[in-house]
């Protein structure tokens, strides 16, 4: 039970105190007599010549009527006060809501949206249960949270918060509103030292979940907080939503474009709706699709198709959520990589990356060792021009001259032949041999199968001569592993040791693979019996595909609303223009490692990226989220320590004593009116 | 009953003409009458006999006795008189209540005795109290007269407020004449009704006295904070109906109408109480009859 006394205002309080004091001053003054003619006064003064020798007091006391309404009045007046009892404070209540502006508060079964539905409900609380001295904080979330407006007292603050709050195309995670909600009042970083004074008391406050719930709750321990939740939205509410749409090029039939989109019912029941295909905004195709409530069916489209294309799938439907009833996807011109090849001369590489299908991957250029100490190369490799460097039998040079120095890593993906580099993270200390020990006849027992690079490959029965032994850094991949002699220290036999004898590492952005062995040793015999082997150029090609940065053979990725987005774009200009479905223009600076970020993803659609006002990259942003696309409301938030209930709204639940209290009010009422009538006297 | 009914039925005046009025007093008549008087004279009835004084009317000297006794007695005869009966209504606004109103019933009673009287060849005169301007109403006497002392009763409104004692003293001083005086009224008056009685005792006269409550007063129909005007002063009662209040006002008026009946029970008067809501025909026929007024 809070204190409950300094609710009211003290003139509040006055007029409370004298209600009752007021009903006694009536019945002195006896203003509401009604006058009656009877015959004769007579008896009647008699009669109550008894009743006024006693004391005036002594007759108040024997009026249960007055009684009676003194008790109704004070029930009311308790009862008008209970719903206050114990959840006022002397300094004010503390609220945080939190208000879900993700893509299914955009849903219009509750006219003219779930979102504006919450802010009504947040505007009603404002403007008719916050006292004066109560701190309200508004937080949206959708995939992130914003703190819409920090606490304050002041309920216009507020209202002019909640006009800031936008709806958004994003999907739900209401973690890090959660996060910031629990950090303004779980104190759990307090000091560790129990007499800490200085360590902030935890505080109390009441959270709003103002959601559809559709999202997953995580487990988070709520603490103070005492949390509600406001379903929003209705339960039969009928949703069609497409989750996937993509185009992908079969490998047998290159010239086709095949275009898959899946279709799911959110609703109750089984719906046939059309899917209409735009190829650039014209309507190319259009199917049935019939989706079983609760179901999801697919749609596949077969298209000839040119080169760039902006596909768009719509169904026709008009259901409560209209954003995911489309969706986009962008096939863009293939870009080809660039390769340098800096070898003393390696015919069998050369060839391989020189076959046609290398060759619509990557333009190559070949390059001797002495290309690695020119200026040339330098200006290259810091400005990252090439997507991937082979250095095959030779490391680039530190540029003063010293040897010991690490080996200058460029701004690409690499790809080390016979040689690894010379960095501590590779094995290398400064005044060690370089290469490091080699072993004899590595044989190869194992292959990392599932990464892109060992695709396809069959390494059965790998002759190699010789390898360096190699210390893949943290974080590495050990693409292939062997086992092989190890000459002993001294005389001794040598030793059979497991090696890894292709890896690779990732490196602020890049990654660099290591080839153990040579492929054609600097005499120009042959290292390893590879080369004759037609995986040899397989893979060389899944080097290629995988560090060049081979051309999408499909559409792009489709992105989510709010996710940030690498762009690499071959312009000579320092900043892209990206234009956004609605036609607004943000200019995107370029970044480290010819990349430019754009960050501005939130509409859906299709985003035209534009280099001196020709349109050179296009990607499409979907919502593409099931949870999102089934809107009906949770029932409940199961935060695994804390189950919250649904509540109608915000209004402060009334206590039992509170209805009790009227009941009460009610029934002496009543006793009182029957009394008067009945003129009983008990 | 409706206050404007006639104020006597056909089938109550049939009733009435079986009845006479009775007087415990025998008073002396003015007039011969049906009825016996002190006055012993001249009438078929025998009283006694008496020796003859010289002087004495030869007429009455009974001689079958003189011839047997050889001595003069003259024979007594009872005369028979007629009856003075005066009916007292009190008009005053108190009665002006009620439904029928009290002065309503007063009335009918009046009318009822008074009818009575004059079948039985009685002096009858109906008079008002609390009027203080009206005229005071006829005497009458023989059945001719019904119709004059209905249309004298027609006539009496309820009027300004006359203290009861000085109605009655009025009357007392208007009426030598002795014989049955019937006073119709509640006796609320705030002064007391002891000394209106007391005027009557003084005249030796036969006197009823029909206390006429209306229903509402015996049993109080009031609900809540009440400001109670006196119909005939103004005076104000600010009362509270409650359970008790009500208690009290009934044990007050137990008390007063004990109270009257005791005052007029030692001074030989009689004392009955009736109520409007009581038809005046029972009123008449039982309750007068039992209490020897009428026979």
């Amino acid at each position: 039970m809070g204190e409950w006394g300094s609710l009211l205002a003290p003139w509040q309080w006055a007029i409370m105190a004298a209600l009752p004091v007021l009903l006694v001053l009536l019945y002195f003054l006896k203003l509401k007599r009604q006058p009656v003619e009877v015959p004769s006064t007579y008896l009647w003064k008699k009669s109550i010549e008894d009743l006024h020798v006693n004391s005036i007091w002594q007759r108040l006391r024997r009026n249960l009527l007055l009684f009676l309404q003194l008790m109704v009045l004070l029930l009311a007046i308790l009862a008008l006060l209970i719903p206050y009892w114990g959840e006022g404070t002397t300094s004010g209540e503390r609220y945080i809501f939190l208000v879900d502006n993700s893509a299914s508060m955009s849903a219009n079964d509750v006219a003219p949206s779930r979102l504006a539905a919450a802010k009504s409900q947040l505007n009603r609380f404002l403007e008719e249960q916050k006292r004066p001295q109560d701190a309200v904080m508004i937080i949206s979330f959708s995939d992130t949270a914003r703190v819409v407006q920090e606490f304050t007292t002041s309920a216009a603050e507020c209202l002019a918060a909640l006009e800031r709050i936008q709806p958004t195309s994003r999907r739900t995670s209401i973690n890090d509103a959660l996060s910031y909600a629990a950090g303004l009042v779980n104190t759990t970083r307090a000091s560790d030292v129990p007499e800490d004074e200085q360590a902030p008391e935890p505080l109390s406050a009441k959270l709003w979940i103002l959601s559809d719930g559709n999202f997953t709750a995580p487990s988070f321990p709520l603490g103070n907080l005492e949390a509600s939740y406001v379903p929003l939205g209705q339960s039969d509410v009928e949703n069609l939503a497409i989750v996937a749409f993509s185009a992908s090029r079969p490998d047998d039939r290159s010239e086709q474009l095949q275009i898959f989109g899946r279709v799911e019912n959110h609703g109750r029941e089984d719906r046939t709706t059309l899917a209409q295909l735009f190829v650039d905004g014209q309507p190319v195709d259009v199917q049935q699709v019939e989706v079983p409530a609760g179901k999801s069916a697919g749609v596949v489209f077969n298209l000839r198709q040119a080169e760039t294309a902006v596909l768009e799938m719509r169904l026709d439907v008009d259901d409560a959520l209209a954003a995911d009833n489309a969706a986009w996807a962008v096939i863009n011109p293939p870009r080809r990589g660039k390769v340098l090849l800096v070898t003393p001369g390696n015919r069998p590489l050369e060839f391989a990356l020189q076959t046609p299908r290398a060759q619509a991957i990557a333009d190559l250029l070949i390059e001797s060792p002495d290309f690695l100490s020119t200026e040339e190369y330098r200006q290259a490799a810091l400005a990252g021009l090439f997507d991937l460097i082979i250095y095959d039998r030779c490391l680039p040079e530190p540029a003063a001259g010293s040897t010991d120095a690490l080996t200058p890593m460029p701004q690409s993906n690499c790809w080390f032949i016979g040689l690894p580099p010379k960095l501590p993270e590779w094995g290398w200390k400064p005044g060690a041999a370089w290469p490091p020990n080699k072993v004899v006849g590595p044989q190869i027992i194992d292959l990392e199968r599932a990464h892109p690079i060992m695709q396809l490959l069959d390494v059965e029965r790998l002759l190699i001569a010789q390898a360096t032994v190699l210390t893949p850094p943290s974080g590495s991949v050990t693409l292939m592993d062997a086992i092989a002699l190890q000459a002993a220290e001294g005389n001794g036999e040598p030793q059979r040791v497991e090696v890894p004898v292709f890896a690779i590492a990732p490196r602020r952005g890049y990654e660099d693979a290591v080839l153990a062995f040579e492929i054609i040793s600097d005499d120009g015999s042959a290292n390893t019996d590879w080369i004759k082997r037609r995986s040899f150029a397989v893979m060389v090609l899944n080097v290629l595909q995988y560090l060049a940065g081979g051309p999408n053979q499909g559409g792009a990725e489709s992105l989510r609303p709010g996710q940030p987005v690498e762009l690499q774009v071959a312009t000579a200009g320092e900043q892209v223009t990206v234009v956004t479905p609605t036609g607004r223009e943000v200019t995107v600076p370029r970044s480290p490692g010819n990349i430019f970020r754009c960050l501005d993803t939130d509409e859906l659609g299709v985003y035209d990226v534009r280099s001196e006002g020709n349109t050179v990259e296009r990607f499409a942003v979907n919502l593409f989220d099931s949870q999102e696309s089934n809107l009906k409301p949770r029932a409940e938030l199961d935060f695994e320590w804390n189950k919250v209930q649904a509540t109608a709204d915000t209004r402060p639940q009334p206590r039992a004593g509170w209805k009790i209290l009227l009941l009460a009010a009610l029934f002496v009422l009543l006793f009182e009116w029957y009394i008067y009538n009945r003129r009983v006297y008990l | 009953m409706p206050t404007d009914a006639p104020l006597l039925s056909p089938s109550f005046l049939a009733q009435l003409e079986r009845l006479e009025l009775v007087t415990r007093k025998v008073f002396r008549g003015r007039m011969k009458g049906e009825r016996r008087s002190k006055r012993k004279g001249q009438s078929v009835e025998f009283a006694d006999f008496r020796n003859y004084v010289p002087g004495d009317d030869l007429r009455f000297i009974d001689w079958n006795t003189y011839a047997r006794l050889d001595r003069l007695f003259l024979k007594m005869f009872l005369e028979e008189e007629d009856l003075h009966f005066y009916a007292l209504i009190d008009a005053s606004r108190s009665m002006d209540f009620g439904n029928p109103t009290k002065l309503h019933y007063a009335k009918q009673l009046a009318a009822a005795l008074g009818f009575v009287g004059l079948v039985r060849a009685d002096r009858v005169r109906i008079e008002t109290l609390g009027s203080a301007g009206t005229r005071p109403g006829p005497t009458l006497r023989g059945r001719a007269s019904v119709w004059r002392m209905l249309d004298y009763l027609d006539q009496v409104q309820p009027g300004d407020g006359v203290p009861l004692a000085k109605g009655v003293r009025d009357f007392c001083l208007r009426n030598k004449g002795q014989g049955v005086v019937v006073l119709i009224s509640d006796l609320l008056d705030k002064a007391g009704y002891e000394e209106a009685l007391r005027y009557l005792v003084a005249r030796q006269m036969d006197t009823y006295v029909i206390q006429v409550f209306s229903q509402e007063e015996l049993d109080p129909d009031l609900v809540g904070d009440l400001k109670l005007v006196d119909s005939e002063d103004g005076d104000i009662a600010e009362i509270t109906v409650s359970a008790p209040l009500l208690k009290r006002y009934k044990e007050t008026l137990d008390a007063f109408v004990g109270s009257v009946r005791e005052f007029c029970g030692r001074r030989g008067m009689t004392h009955i109480l009736a109520h409007n809501q009581l038809p005046p025909e029972q009123l008449v026929v039982n309750y007068l009859r039992r209490r020897g007024l009428v026979r």
